[in-house]
Order: structure tokens, then sequence, then C-alpha cells
């Protein structure tokens, strides 16, 4: 027992009698536990049993809480590729027209109102600033200006919806001045874009001559709740460009992932959506080929516009996911621009529908920029304008 | 006030708004009654949550229906069997009838006359083949229909699919057969799908109707049927007519797609093709390998045999090398155009180069030296035992060349003796 030298700085004590009393003590201790547990178990069940309905009502709203919570932050759409080619079985035969229905989710994740730790922004729009940055030309003060009332516009809607903004800068720059490279700017602000922002889910890209007439509206309920009515993936619609409607491979089942708009001369990229997915990179990466591009450098007036006409015409993967949103819903045009066509109601901003977004495409083309600037940004504020803001802005 | 929870006895004092309230509804006023009451609420609840779930996507189901998505042709034949591949009895009978007499023409602005495909013409059906008694007619429907063949069944629906060419113009029948009879041999033993088609269906599509000229970017266009044909194949292999799989033990899936395998076959920094700048990734997703294809003995795509998943990724490059700018484009190459365009997209799409594997060829398509055949070399023993040359177990081997070698259908039958053998 007493394996401890006697010079031990230790205390030698004797450890029989120190263990004996040790274990009366704990016991003692261990029987007092006991009957406090056994006395605090009855308590507990004495005042579960006694408030029984309380508890159940409280757990009865929690659950109701949980559900509606629930219901609200919507499930991340399923991408099975073939859903609506194994439905066709039996549609085989018989062609055109098929009840393929696939349930519908809306093509984003709602985030819950009550996450609030994360910070990264679902959707980002992208403003392309800066066009010329003043390297051929001097930019005027109008153009300072304009810059500033469009940024400002972005902002405060980016803010009131919970959108990130990126301004990205459009100078001109060497880098793309040569005939191979002319369109390849947007192309690369929108990869940086996905690399900056590898957490959100949309991209919405935005002229610098847009002006966002209705910021109360969300991209949310403006265009992806609705985006299996409002998108129009055959050209049925509208055509312009008078593609080819039906090539063969195209898969309508797959997600909608680039949503953009065509006005009187083809696709326009002034205003669009592109999700952020492998088949977007895949995309971006492909829209620029110098093969075509040698062949076509000279016919392309509209570099990246007419790149992807090109695409959109003989690729069914690209022609697969690309849905048509109306020109109005997100790139209104001003009377100024398709100007030949006025009088046709899919082109022009209407202010009495409410429309969106108003785009004064090429208005730096011999039409005054500053002054529709001026005239939209007095109409969207004459517009928002509630009946209370005449106490405080006379 | 209901709600607050009482610790006294006191809970069931007639004060309470709440129980007088339970009182009017008829439930007895004692501990159970109002328990009662609540868990009738929660069953109600619950069953509520219950059907709520079921039917709630219901609600927001699409009312848009989109066109089922369709190959050349758009009314098409649904498949009995997995093993699609064409009437090979009658090639004697097609090179009768010439490619002209198979399609209609146009007659262009130009003065050049086109072959045209009708896409919507329906298949022949049963009936009206009874009724024919013109032979020609039936081969040529025979032909015209095969196109049309799709394969929708699920429930034993192959992962891999086999895809050949065939060609009635250049090659006899003997060796068709063979061709045709090596793919159902393999693809039957491990379950895959076997799509074959003539080489001469294709040609209304191009632009060029030469075969000769345009026989390159058939492939592509095969595949891209191939996908169509099998949807939810996960890999299809394409395997030239020049080829034979000589390993019919080795099953794809085990051999090669599993990350493991691919991972020793794999080819890590080296240039693409030839003489490029631009190097295969380092770092390479096994995982994630949507192209597996082999270079060839001077370090140059080879398209013998490959492998293309078929998925967006497959589909991209696939539909990239139909397009027509890139098919017509005028490439610098003596050689493979097909193989040249893959490399020329490979260096210049990081993002496809990124999901392609570029692998040894022995795992793929092995060439065959046909010089071994005929006598024994000197070099015999040092050109057997190499990576890119075929060796006894190899899946395959490729006759790269003997169609200018005119000797395609020797070493076609010499090789096919050899797998009778193993």
């Amino acid at each position: 027992m007493s394996s401890v030298p006697y010079d031990s700085p230790l205390p030698i004590t004797n450890h029989q009698l120190d263990f004996d009393e040790e274990e009366k003590k704990s016991r003692g201790s261990k029987f007092g536990l006991r009957y406090k547990i056994m006395y605090w178990r009855g308590r507990l069940a004495d005042s579960l049993a006694r408030s029984k309905r309380q508890i159940l009502l409280i757990s009865l709203i929690l659950f109701l809480f949980i559900w509606i919570n629930d219901s609200t932050v919507s499930r991340n759409p399923s991408t099975t590729s073939f859903q609506g080619q194994s439905s066709n079985d039996n549609s085989l035969n018989k062609g055109g027209s098929s009840s393929d229905s696939k349930w519908y989710l809306p093509p984003y994740s709602k985030r819950s109102r009550w996450s609030f730790w994360n910070q990264d922004p679902k959707i980002v729009i992208i403003l392309a600033a800066n066009e010329g940055g003043g390297v051929l030309r001097w930019k005027n003060e109008q153009e300072w200006a304009i810059e500033g009332i469009s940024i400002e516009n972005k902002k405060a809607y980016a803010k009131r919806h919970g959108y990130g903004l990126t301004i990205k800068d459009l100078t001109t720059s060497k880098r793309y001045s040569h005939e191979y490279r002319e369109g390849w700017q947007k192309v690369d602000i929108l990869r940086q874009t996905l690399r900056e922002f590898p957490n959100a889910e949309w991209l919405w890209w935005l002229d610098l001559d847009t002006m966002i007439m209705e910021p109360s509206k969300s991209l949310e309920e403006h265009i992806f709740d609705r985006l299996d009515t409002l998108a129009d993936r055959e050209l049925k619609s509208f055509n312009p460009l008078d593609l080819t409607t039906d090539i063969p491979y195209v898969n309508y089942a797959e997600d909608l992932e680039f949503l953009i708009t065509q006005d009187c001369g083809g696709f326009n990229l002034g205003s669009f959506l592109i999700k952020n997915s492998e088949w977007s990179k895949l995309l971006l990466d492909m829209w620029w080929d110098p093969v075509l591009y040698e062949q076509k450098h000279m016919v392309w007036e509209h570099r990246e516009q007419d790149a992807l006409e090109a695409l959109y015409e003989s690729e069914p993967w690209i022609r697969s996911r690309i849905g048509f949103l109306p020109l109005r819903t997100i790139n209104a045009f001003p009377p100024g621009a398709c100007s030949e066509y006025s009088g046709d109601s899919r082109y022009f901003y209407t202010e009495k529908e409410h429309d969106f977004v108003v785009n004064m495409a090429g208005c730096n083309f011999g039409r005054d920029c500053w002054g529709e600037m001026q005239y939209y940004t007095t109409l969207m504020e004459k517009l928002n304008r509630k009946w209370y803001t005449r106490f405080f802005f006379p | 006030m209901a709600i607050k929870p009482r610790t006294k006895g006191k809970a069931y004092s007639p004060k309470s708004t709440g129980s007088q309230w339970f009182n009017r509804i008829g439930f007895k006023q004692n501990k159970y009654g109002t328990c009662k009451f609540l868990s009738i609420i929660t069953t109600f609840i619950c069953i509520l949550y219950f059907f709520s779930s079921r039917f709630y996507p219901m609600s927001r189901s699409m009312s848009v229906s989109h066109p089922p998505s369709h190959g050349l042709y758009i009314n098409e034949i649904p498949a009995s069997s997995r093993l699609i591949f064409p009437h090979v009895e009658h090639l004697p009978v097609l090179k009768q009838i010439t490619v002209r007499g198979l399609y209609n023409t146009r007659l262009e602005v130009d003065g050049t006359k086109r072959l045209v495909l009708k896409a919507e013409e329906n298949a022949f059906t049963d009936e009206e083949k009874k009724k024919t008694t013109d032979q020609v007619l039936l081969v040529k429907r025979s032909f015209l229909d095969h196109g049309k063949l799709v394969y929708r069944k699920t429930n034993d629906a192959p992962k891999v699919v086999v895809v050949t060419l065939i060609d009635f113009e250049n090659y006899d029948m003997e060796t068709v057969i063979r061709i045709v009879q090596n793919r159902v041999d393999y693809a039957q033993k491990h379950q895959y799908g076997v799509y074959v088609r003539w080489i001469q269906e294709f040609l209304p599509v191009l632009e060029n109707q030469n075969l000769d000229q345009s026989y390159d970017f058939i492939k592509p266009l095969m595949i891209r049927a191939a996908m169509h044909a099998f949807p939810t194949a996960k890999y299809i292999h394409f395997v030239d007519q020049d080829a034979l799989l000589m390993n019919l033990d080795l099953s794809l899936q085990k051999y090669l797609l599993d990350p493991k395998i691919l991972d020793l076959a794999l080819l890590r920094n080296v240039p693409v093709v030839a003489n490029s700048n631009i190097k295969t990734y380092n770092h390479f997703e096994l995982n994630s390998a949507k192209i597996i294809i082999p270079h060839d003995t001077d370090g140059n795509i080879d398209t013998y045999s490959f492998v293309v998943a078929n998925d967006f990724h497959g589909q991209a490059l696939v539909d990239y090398l139909n397009d027509p700018l890139l098919r017509n484009f005028p490439w610098e190459t003596k050689g493979d155009k097909f193989g040249y365009a893959i490399g020329h997209l490979l260096q210049w799409h990081p993002t496809l180069l990124g999901k392609t594997a570029i692998v040894i060829p022995k795992v793929l398509a092995s060439q065959h030296d046909a010089s071994l055949d005929s006598e024994d070399e000197a070099g015999n023993g040092a050109s057997s035992g190499d990576a890119y040359h075929y060796n006894e177990g190899d899946l395959a081997a490729s006759f790269k060349g003997c169609r200018s070698r005119g000797t395609c259908a020797s070493e076609i039958r010499n090789m096919y003796e050899k797998i009778k053998k193993s």
C-alpha cells in the first residue's frame, strides 16, 4: 500500500481509513442525489400533468409556425434531365402534342426570412457602367450624370430586395480591340462575376442606359414565380429573325437557365438573366470560338448577340435551356428605339401597364440620352410617389 | 389568457374565459375535456398537413406543354430491343439502288442536285409492308425508317451504348456482318445497347454531300442520334467501323469508367494535341469525366474508339462539332478532320478540357500493326510491348489507315478470327 518512500514530499496518511470515509461520504451524497432526482422528477411530472393542454397548445402553435414558415421556403428545383422524355413513351408516334406536365418549382431557392447569418445574395445585378471610359473621346458631364442616376437607381433597387449589385467597368481596352475579341468583354465580365459570387443563383445583366421603373416589384414575383407561362421557348409568339423554330434534339424538359429578350432586330442582350450553373459556365466558355468568329466577324455586326444567335440556330444543347421573355418584362424600349415599328405594343414602354424596366438602347446613336434619362427618371419618381410623400418633400 | 400556464390547482376555476368558451361548445369542463378538444384539433391539423403536402405541387403544375424532343425525323418508332442495327442483308440491294436512288433530290439554284431528308415522313406500317411486293421499295423503306428507331423502355435501359457506323458502298457484306456481330456480341455480354446505322443515312444533313470529303463529320451526327435514341444511357461508346472490340470480357464500366482505373490511364500534363502549348490538367476531377478520348501514336486526338457522356457536356461537344460553321471550316489537316476539330475545341475551351480525360490509347483503341500479322519482324518484340499498339487482351484494336491501304476487309477478317479463338 505504502509504496511511497519515507522521504517523499507527499503527505503520508492511512489510505484505508481515507477510503472508508470517502465511500461513506459519496454514499451519503449518492442517496441525496437520488432523492433529489426523484423529487424533481415527481415535481416535473406533476407540473407536466397539470399543464398538459398548455404544452400541447404551445407545441401545436410551434408546429403551425414551422409549417407555415417552411412552406414559404421552397425546395431546390429538381434536375432530372430525362423527365420529359420518359413521360413521352406513349405519345411517341403522335409527335406534336404531348400532355407532358412537370411539377413547377420556381428556379431559385427562397431563403428563409429567419436566416440572418447568410449574407450572400441570391440574385446579383451586374451594371455595365463607364462604357468607353473616355478612352476614345472625352466623357461629357451629361454622361457622368446619367451614370450617377443609373447607378443610384440600381443601388436602391438592390438594397430594397436584398440583391447583390456589382458595377463593372466597360472601358475600351486594347485587350478587346482585336477583331476577334471585340465582343468578348461581356462574357469575360459574366465569368468574372460568377467567380466573385459563387453562391449567387442568378445574375441579372443591365446596361447603363436602363432605368428600373417599378422598384417595388421583386424579380421573384415579376419573373421567376411565373416563368413557366412567361417564357417562350419555341419562338412561337415572336420570331423577328425568322429562325428555324424546330431543330432536332432540342429537349424542352430541361430547366431554363438563360433568359433573354428579342427586339425588332433579334436577340437583345441589354438586360438578361443567367443562372449560376455548370451549363452557363460552359456556355460562357463556348460562346466564342475563333473558328466561328473567323468566318463571320464581318457579318456579325452585333458581336456577342449575333454569335449567340448563330449558336441558338444550330446547337440544340443551347436551345434547350434558353427562354425568351417578352421584351417589355425586363427590357422595354423608349419610342426612339426600334422607331420603325412605332405602334407595335410588344416593344415600347407603357406607363399605364407599369412596365418594369426601360432600356434606352442605342440612345447614343443620334438620340438624346440625357433627355431620355431625365424623362424616365421624373416619370419613375412620379409613378412611385406615395400620398404621404408630399408631407416630407413638398 | 387561455394559453397562460397555471402552476396552481386553480386552473379549472370558472373565472377562466377560455374554459367558459370550451363549456359553451359542449366540452365537459374537466381535465380531460380540454385535452380531448386540443388533441382533436391536433389530429385535424396533422391530417391537413399530410394532405396539403400531397397536393401542394399540383396547384402549381406546369400549364404550358412543350413538344417532345425528336431526332432528325419527327415521327419515331419505339424499338423493341436495345440492340438497334439495320438489316445488313440488304447491303447488295442498297449497293444497286445507290444513294441517289434512296433519297429524293432537289435542284438547287446553282444547278447542283441535293439529297433531301423528309423529316415529317411517316414510317412504313406493317400492313403496307405486307402489301408491297416490290423488294427494292421494301429495302429502300427499311433504310429510311431505320433512323426513326428510338429506345424508350425504362425498365432495362442500358447504361452504355456501343455506336458504330457502317458503309454499304465501300465495304462488302461479310465485313459489315463481322463488324455488327462484334458489337452485338460485346453488348450482349454486358447488357449494353447497340446503335448501328448506315453512314449514308446522314448524307442529306450535310452541306457537302460528297461522302469521302464529309466522312469524318458524320461521326458526331451519329453520336447525337445515339444520344437521342437512348436518352437514359449514361455513356455513348463510339467505335469506328475500322476497329474491333477484341476483349469481349472487359466491361467498359468496370474497366475504364471506374475513377480508380481511369486514374491509371489518364494522361496528365501532356500537350492536348502534338506540339500544343495547351496541356491537359494535372489535377483532374476523375468523377466528372464526361469525355474519355485516347491519344494516338503522334499525340493527337484519336477518334477510332472513345466515350462521351450523354449529358449537356457531351452534347455540347457533339453539337458544336455538328455546327455547320465548324463542320465546313477548311481544317488544315490531311488526317482525321474530326479528331482535329475536337483537338481545336479542347484547346480553346478550358471548361470542356476540364471534363475531358485524355487517356493512353491502349485502354480504348490500340492501333493494330498490320505488319505483325504477316511475318515476325525483328522489331516485333519492341513494338508489341509498347502502349500504342495492339496487344492481346486490349479492349479494342483499330485499323487506322486501312482505307488508304485498302486492307480493311482482310485486317478485320484476320482479327475477327482472333476474337473467336479466345
